[in-house]
């Protein structure tokens, strides 16, 4: 069979185009790419809608593992899945050490001193908005900031 | 003769019109000490409730206009003590002690800086003071400031003209969301401040020097000692 018969010039074809679109930079399958948008967590929790709470900006290079951890044997057994926030029922402290396993504490304490105090006792997303486009927290300015630390410390006094 | 009943009747006449003078000339406010009042304003900040959040400056600033750059009253942090993740901070404030044998009040020229003979309050009278800056320099717990926008001497004076006329508490004491703060009456021994220093032991800052401030502090238990 010679490859100038039709049936091999049409493969010829086919297979230059394969490699033509594989060669292609930015493509999902060329490399890869890390990105809640293509995350397979997806397939059920945005098939209604939107997904619970706040989530990460989807332009972020960060997937739902990245926070929430190992998937484990969910949705069918109980897994170690951290969820975030105050009605979070996972505990504070394993909360604040998936946010610490990237951000650094020194750098933390450099922009604001209460997060060293806070570290044991508060999780991040108390104050926080966790990877959304724009954190409520970070445009506080003057009288603001003061009175969102009385928020909590009037109740808790 | 002439000589001398022309200089009696200078001197006659001179005296006349200094006593009458200094009559119109109302006494300087400062004028000897205070009073018998019933009243001894004075306050009571404890360390250890206090979370450094800077809600009292930042409603001192609003209830007395104090403008950015200059405060009344100011929570000084030091700190971090311990290791990450249980560390804790001291906090400490600094604003007028209402000094009973107030420096400010002695080296003020003009009488604008004087005790209230009512309150015990170390206030300023604007409307006396020339901005000559000697409060500034005498007094010891460096909490006076020249106000950029009135230019005369200002600090801390219990809020007495924009809260107490009107029954309230000091601004810094209602802002307080732990009520590290006790503002009360010395003199009324139901008083919550004096029941508080009956019962926690308290300290003053250079007392050494005889000032006899009423600014009493708790002081904090956390961290180490630092020498």
């Amino acid at each position: 069979m010679s490859l100038t018969n039709r049936y091999g010039v049409s493969v010829i074809y086919i297979v230059w185009f394969l490699l033509l679109w594989l060669s292609f930079p930015g493509l999902p399958v060329a490399v890869e790419v890390r990105s809640i948008d293509t995350s397979h967590c997806l397939k059920c929790h945005k098939r209604n809608g939107k997904m619970l709470g706040l989530h990460a900006n989807q332009g972020l290079a960060i997937t739902c593992e990245d926070c929430h951890g190992e998937k484990g044997k969910h949705p069918r057994k109980d897994s170690k899945i951290i969820r975030f926030g105050v009605e979070s029922d996972t505990q504070i402290k394993r909360q604040v050490e998936q946010c610490l396993a990237c951000h650094d504490h020194e750098a933390l304490a450099q922009a604001l001193w209460t997060h060293n105090v806070h570290s044991t006792r508060v999780s991040c997303a108390q104050c926080h908005q966790l990877h959304t486009e724009t954190d409520p927290a970070l445009m506080l300015i003057g009288p603001a900031i003061s009175q969102s630390c009385v928020k909590c410390h009037r109740d808790n006094h | 003769m002439d000589t001398s009943k022309r200089r009696f009747l200078k001197g006659c006449g001179g005296v006349i019109a200094g006593v009458s003078v200094y009559s119109m000339t109302p006494q300087p406010l400062a004028s000897n000490a205070v009073g018998d009042s019933e009243i001894k304003y004075a306050m009571l900040h404890d360390e250890n409730l206090c979370i450094g959040c800077n809600a009292c400056e930042d409603a001192c600033r609003e209830v007395n206009q104090v403008p950015v750059g200059v405060s009344r009253v100011n929570i000084i942090r030091t700190g971090p003590y311990g290791e990450y993740p249980e560390q804790s901070y001291r906090f400490s404030r600094h604003s007028c002690q209402h000094c009973e044998a107030a420096p400010c009040v002695k080296v003020c020229p003009t009488g604008a800086a004087y005790i209230d003979k009512d309150t015990g309050i170390v206030a300023v009278n604007e409307d006396r003071c020339v901005g000559c800056q000697y409060c500034i320099a005498a007094c010891p717990y460096q909490i006076r400031f020249i106000n950029p926008l009135t230019k005369v001497a200002d600090k801390c004076d219990f809020c007495q003209q924009s809260q107490l006329t009107q029954g309230l508490q000091p601004a810094c004491v209602l802002a307080c969301p732990t009520e590290a703060l006790v503002f009360g009456n010395l003199k009324d021994p139901n008083s919550a401040l004096v029941k508080a220093l009956k019962s926690k032991p308290t300290y003053r800052q250079k007392i050494d020097l005889g000032t006899r401030p009423k600014l009493f502090h708790v002081r904090t238990v956390d961290g180490e000692i630092v020498l």
